[in-house]
Order: C-alpha cells, then sequence, then structure tokens
C-alpha cells in the first residue's frame, strides 16, 4: 500500500508526515509526502475533477493495473471522505429549508457522493473493493 | 519517506514493481 502525506493544512509539512507514517509499523507499506499537491491533482484528474485536489481519497488497482503512461490508471475502485461534504452536511439543512440536502450535494463538490465512505463504513467499502480487485484475473504476459 | 516534490515517478517506480498484486494508494493529510 502506498500512503501519501499531502500538504493541506497550515500545521502539514514533512515533520508532521513522519510523525503520522510512524503510527503504523507494517512492511507492506511505502510512505510519500506530497508536498506540492502533485498526486493529490493527478488522483483528481482520473476522477474527471476540474477544481479540486484529491486527498482523504483512496484507490484500489486490480493486479492487472499498470502505470504506463503519463497519467496514473483509472482506479478499479475508489472511495473518499472529503471535509467538504462534511462541511456541506452540517449546514445543507439551513440553507435549502429542506432534509433532502443530499439531492444538491453533487452541485456542491465534484466529489461523487456515491463514492463517499467514511468510519466503519469506509473500512468495510475498501475490504470489499480488495476483495473485488483479487477476484480480477492478470492476464498472461 | 519518498517525495514527491519533483514528480510522480518514485510512486510510478513502486505501482510497477508491484504489478501483479492490489495496490491501495491512499492519500490523506497527516494532521
Amino acid at each position: 500500500m502506498a500512503w501519501a502525506f499531502i500538504d493541506m493544512m497550515k500545521t502539514d509539512n514533512l515533520q508532521s508526515a513522519t510523525q503520522a507514517a510512524a503510527r503504523v509499523n507494517d512492511a507492506r507499506l511505502t510512505t510519500f509526502h506530497d508536498s506540492r499537491h502533485r498526486l493529490g491533482r493527478a488522483m483528481a484528474r482520473r476522477l474527471g475533477w476540474q477544481h479540486h485536489v484529491a486527498w482523504d481519497t483512496y484507490f484500489i488497482f486490480g493486479p492487472a493495473a499498470r502505470w504506463t503512461g503519463e497519467e496514473m490508471p483509472v482506479p478499479d475502485f475508489w472511495r473518499h471522505q472529503l471535509q467538504d461534504r462534511e462541511v456541506w452536511e452540517r449546514t445543507a439543512e439551513a440553507e435549502l429549508g429542506s432534509t433532502e440536502w443530499t439531492e444538491a450535494l453533487a452541485e456542491k463538490s465534484e466529489a461523487d457522493p456515491a463514492h463517499f465512505a467514511t468510519g466503519d463504513a469506509l473500512r468495510i467499502a475498501l475490504t470489499e473493493g480488495i476483495a473485488e480487485a483479487n477476484s480480477t484475473p492478470v492476464p498472461a504476459r | 519517506m519518498e517525495t514527491l516534490e519533483q514528480s510522480l515517478d518514485p510512486l510510478r517506480t513502486w505501482f510497477e514493481r508491484e504489478a501483479g498484486h492490489v495496490r491501495i494508494v491512499a492519500i490523506q493529510s497527516p494532521t
């Protein structure tokens, strides 16, 4: 797994990224620091977002995926837990005068609400995504 | 910790090295 830390908050930098990475000791992890939003923008482009940098976003690629072009491949599965949705959730009812705020969510963000998950729902979704990706056949080389 | 300051090449190298396996790319703020 590639665990990338992107500088989004004022306190984000190489030092805080290094500290965050140290919380998990797992040889399967490779950590990266995205100080200039190169990866955040690359992931956003793969999702068709024009105006947002991707963060709190998770891509899963099956065994057959290859990175042969300039752009990273399109993921087989993805989820996000973007804060802008959470902020929107807190104000949506007052803003819309309705509890049917999910109807308008797509207009507020490029982050597709159908791919939003957080907490246990995120853990379950990613587990299912990994299982699904694992079941895809790898073409012979 | 590998830096992506100059390019995405370090991530691309990891991605291709792990080809044949399921790969996850997670991006988060560290704080």
